[in-house]
């Protein structure tokens, strides 16, 4: 395949910038058998998103479970049983901070078939590089770690540094060296 | 969270027949996704892009259930006995879903994915975890050897 062939998927699929649809206006009008391709491909594509599916499938509904609200007459106890809570948890903190955090399992796995050394480092890790296991052929690399519950940042970092966020986690933030950390609430009923 | 599955429902479910190449198996995987995008993440989270990673991951989870049970890995299975079924039953849709099992699998994931979702090159990268210029050449290499199955 001519890599600058990719110009006639990147045309189907709207994904050409000005200066490369002047290119490839030019290279239809230069050349019959890049025109011939084109059509070709375009002819396949009508056929590749028709419809082949039937019936799109009603889902089954799936139960996430709610509180239910609270009458306006007991909502003054509900305040002072969240307060009193609140007392517990900043009490439940301090010892926490005295005797340790609690640990939580989490499971780290990404998709990297082309890597050949993938690390993880957060703030779990004390910024610490640590590798993952490849998973055979697969492409996966994962590794699972006891982690503090709370809020942390990481990253995963490839064989050369590059650094990249885990795709799987939508939070995120940017760091102050210019780069991206994933958020992870560690604990959290999820 | 509904409402925006519910508007991207037929796009994941496109792409899930185009991977799985059957529509029953499709489903189960779909409604798998349903469950655990309700599971984990708040309204404020989803997005497309999003949806396309928990229908992608849920993917993978049932390749590895079959694997499991047959010791095949996705590219070894048999899929040329679905063509010559196509062929018979002369149903051009049928050919090309069966054009597309003949793809490795990151081809036709991301020739899939291209298709049925309305994610740029940029945001199909993120989801694959590939760079935009692995993705270019991946998705035109699908389309031709795709030509290719369909013309023998």
């Amino acid at each position: 395949m001519d890599s600058q062939d990719t110009i006639i998927s990147m045309f189907i699929d709207d994904e050409l910038s000005i200066d490369e649809k002047k290119v490839f206006v030019e290279r239809v009008h230069a050349s019959g058998g890049f025109k011939d391709e084109t059509i070709a491909l375009l002819d396949q594509e009508k056929e590749l998103r028709a419809e082949m599916t039937g019936e799109i499938p009603e889902l089954e509904r799936v139960i996430v479970p709610v509180r239910p609200p609270v009458p306006a007459i007991l909502r003054p106890l509900v305040i002072t049983a969240a307060a009193m809570a609140v007392a517990v948890l900043v009490l439940s903190f301090v010892l926490v901070l005295q005797l340790g955090p609690a640990g939580a399992s989490h499971r780290f796995v990404v998709y990297r078939p082309d890597a050949s050394r993938v690390d993880i480092a957060g703030s779990f890790t004390g910024w610490e590089k640590v590798p993952l296991r490849q998973q055979g052929g697969s492409g996966y690399w994962e590794i699972t770690l006891d982690i503090p519950r709370g809020e942390h940042r990481f990253t995963y970092v490839l064989q050369d540094d590059t650094r990249f966020v885990d795709p799987t986690v939508p939070a995120r933030e940017h760091d102050d060296f210019g780069g991206e950390n994933s958020i992870l609430l560690a604990g959290a009923d999820r | 969270m509904e409402t925006i599955f519910e508007e991207n429902k037929g796009r994941l479910f496109s792409y899930l027949v185009r991977m799985t190449g059957d529509p029953d198996v499709a489903r189960d995987i779909l409604q798998e996704s349903f469950t655990r995008c309700m599971e984990r993440y708040d309204d404020r989270e989803v997005v497309p892009a999003l949806l396309f990673t928990v229908a992608r991951n849920a993917f993978i989870d049932h390749l590895r259930r079959i694997s499991r049970y047959t010791g095949l890995k996705d590219d070894e299975r048999d899929t040329r006995a679905d063509p010559e079924h196509a062929l018979v039953t002369r149903d051009r849709c049928a050919r090309v879903l069966a054009g597309l099992q003949r793809l490795n699998r990151d081809e036709r994931d991301v020739l899939s994915m291209v298709v049925s979702s309305t994610l740029s090159y940029a945001e199909i990268a993120e989801v694959m975890c590939m760079s935009v210029a692995n993705v270019k050449v991946k998705v035109h290499r699908a389309r031709l050897k795709l030509r290719d199955y369909l013309e023998e």
